[in-house]
């Protein structure tokens, strides 16, 4: 499988703080991947060497073949780089917005005006051409900042926090689009997000922390791998020591909580035996399912207050 | 070349578009104008009758008196757009600021254009507004010195007056996109704004003559470029005025009036030349440049 981003080694360090500390990874062309990691972990630096605008301190990276730091103007044509914040000028219409930033890809005014149809129209933007943009709303400027991106037919779309700040509705929307990029034009899409629902979409998920890549695998994987399904047991009133001694007593984790005992089990199948034990004590009962938060937690070790028994 | 040209174009669509901004930069220009009319117009004025009275008799004091308002109005006017090359500049050179501080820039960067270019594009596009605001400056300026009964400038003298404005423009843009490339947020450069916006008019000789000034501070500015683009302009502006209103006068006289307002300036024993004022300033605008290169090829962002 051709590959669309190489990375090896690579770091960056500000005087003493390693920002990236020796990374390595490779996300295949096409492919939708999901870079996650806490506030400070070093995504942004890392998406910012990879759009050539930080030179790394060692290590070396590669887009389509294309070396960092040799290659840098041939890399800019190939990538387009949606920010965390919008970069549009708001007293500016979206048509003159994606115009003025297209023409520094492209110089034909005729395939420069194409440019803006298809970004337009995958973006949903055609009625929103001629208004200025800080007049949008939060959504519709997030399309608009995409289409920026996308007026040069990247082959790789780098997207840095891309959501964040928006609503459930227009959240959705936005990735809507994205997908259908991704899907359409087998274009590579390589994301950072807070959002893990939006994560657990990618093919292949890297998560950082502190500077180092520290897990790589499928969502399906992750999960299963830092994901533990867990059990919420209601216990009868005058059933809850005994409860807790029989999870002890089974070497299970649980957690005590206002209303109930949470469980942490293998797998679903394993609750079916807990419950049938359980059968006469308890008042109620959820499976719970792992989530890709759980990944998350796990994986940058925040997550605390089980009680291991 | 397209992509200078479509940046340039964005930053002055961008800087254009904010209505109440231009609007506002054009009235405080004319407010300016009007007060200085108003409060210093009279003083200038009635110093060049005093001066002239000393040749009594043979000459005409009504005459004098018109001669004198016509000279010291393009005494302001020449001032003015000296004011306006720095002010104007430094509000365009902004947006470069605003830029780096909300990302734009760095979209900017990540696009297939060499960083020099949009280095440029920001001083091209304060260049190009610059010289619209101080031609629009000088055609309401001068609607107004004829309308009070003074004569319009010849078209050498305009043309000449036209390429110093040109000239200050470039050099002001240059030294504020320096100063930009040291300013990381926009509420400091509004900061700046207005200490340059106040100090201009007097560290410019702008506000008052020269000669009222202590003569310490006057040998200090005279190695800084407004004072020298403010004397080219001066004395583009008032060659005419002051050949008609010292008419008569010994040339003594003369060069110390305009050593006074700063018309002239003296370099040691010397009065400087125009092709010294103008190297001096094409030095400076050199220098800045040269700076900016350097900054520029230091500053990658890697600076965190």
């Amino acid at each position: 499988m051709e590959t669309a981003i190489q990375v090896t080694h690579l770091k960056k360090y500000f005087q003493e703080i390693k920002a990236v500390d020796d990374i390595s990874f490779s996300v295949p062309k096409g492919e939708f991947f999901g870079f996650l990691g806490i506030n400070g972990a070093g995504k942004s630096t890392t998406i910012n060497m990879l759009c050539t605008l930080l030179e790394p301190t060692a290590g070396e990276a590669w887009l389509n073949g294309l070396k960092i730091g040799k290659d840098n103007e041939k890399i800019k044509k190939h990538i387009g780089v949606v920010y965390q914040n919008n970069c549009l000028d708001n007293l500016l219409t979206v048509k003159e917005n994606l115009m003025l930033r297209g023409s520094l890809y492209e110089e034909n005014r005729r395939r420069l005006k194409e440019n803006l149809a298809f970004a337009a129209g995958i973006l949903d933007l055609e009625e929103v051409l001629d208004r200025p943009f800080g007049k949008l709303s939060g959504g519709q400027k997030r399309r608009c900042e995409i289409a920026r991106a996308l007026m040069h037919t990247p082959d790789i779309l780098f997207l840095d926090e891309p959501t964040t700040g928006l609503d459930p509705a227009t959240r959705k929307s936005v990735w809507q689009a994205v997908h259908t990029l991704q899907k359409e034009m087998r274009m590579t899409v390589f994301l950072t997000t807070h959002y893990m629902e939006e994560a657990a979409k990618a093919d292949h998920i890297g998560i950082m922390n502190h500077g180092k890549f520290v897990e790589y695998g499928t969502p399906f994987a992750l999960k299963e791998t830092y994901a533990k399904d867990k059990l919420y047991l209601i216990p009868l009133q005058d059933q809850w020591e005994h409860i807790q001694s029989e999870l002890k007593k089974r070497q299970l984790k649980y957690s005590r909580r206002e209303e109930g005992i949470l469980v942490s089990i293998e797998n679903t199948m394993e609750a079916l035996d807990i419950l049938d034990a359980m059968r006469q004590r308890i008042q109620g009962f959820e499976v719970i399912q792992g989530t890709m938060d759980d990944v998350f937690l796990n994986v940058t070790k925040e997550e605390g207050n089980e009680t291991v028994c | 070349m397209k992509q200078f040209v479509s940046l340039t174009k964005r930053n002055c669509l961008v800087f254009l578009r904010d209505r109440a901004a231009v609007f506002f930069s054009l009235l405080a220009m004319l407010i300016v104008l009007m007060l200085m009319g108003v409060f210093l117009g009279n003083m200038n004025e009635e110093h060049v009758v005093e001066l002239l009275k000393q040749y009594g008799g043979a000459r005409d004091s009504g005459l004098d008196g018109e001669h004198a308002r016509e000279l010291i109005q393009y005494w302001t006017l020449a001032g003015i757009l000296v004011v306006n090359a720095v002010t104007v500049t430094l509000s365009v050179i902004g947006n470069r600021v605003a830029d780096a501080s909300d990302g734009t820039l760095a979209s900017m960067y990540s696009a297939p254009v060499r960083r020099g270019t949009i280095a440029l594009s920001y001083m091209a596009s304060a260049v190009l507004i610059g010289i619209v605001m101080c031609v629009l400056t000088f055609c309401i300026y001068q609607g107004y010195i004829v309308i009070s009964g003074g004569e319009l400038l010849e078209s050498r003298t305009f043309f000449k007056v036209f390429l110093l404005i040109v000239l200050n423009v470039c050099i002001f843009s240059m030294i504020m996109y320096l100063c930009a490339l040291f300013v990381k947020s926009s509420s400091a450069w509004s900061g700046i704004a207005t200490v340059v916006g106040t100090l201009v008019g007097f560290v410019g000789g702008i506000y008052l003559p020269m000669g009222s000034l202590p003569k310490g501070v006057a040998e200090v500015l005279k190695y800084i470029p407004i004072l020298h683009g403010t004397s080219l302009m001066r004395e583009a502006c008032c060659r005419d005025a002051l050949e008609k209103t010292f008419a008569n006068v010994p040339p003594q006289l003369v060069s110390e009036y305009k050593e006074y307002m700063g018309i002239k300036i003296k370099m040691g024993e010397k009065a400087a030349s125009f092709p010294f004022q103008i190297l001096f300033l094409a030095g400076c605008g050199i220098i800045t440049f040269i700076i900016i290169m350097i900054v520029q090829k230091k500053r990658t962002i890697n600076d965190r």
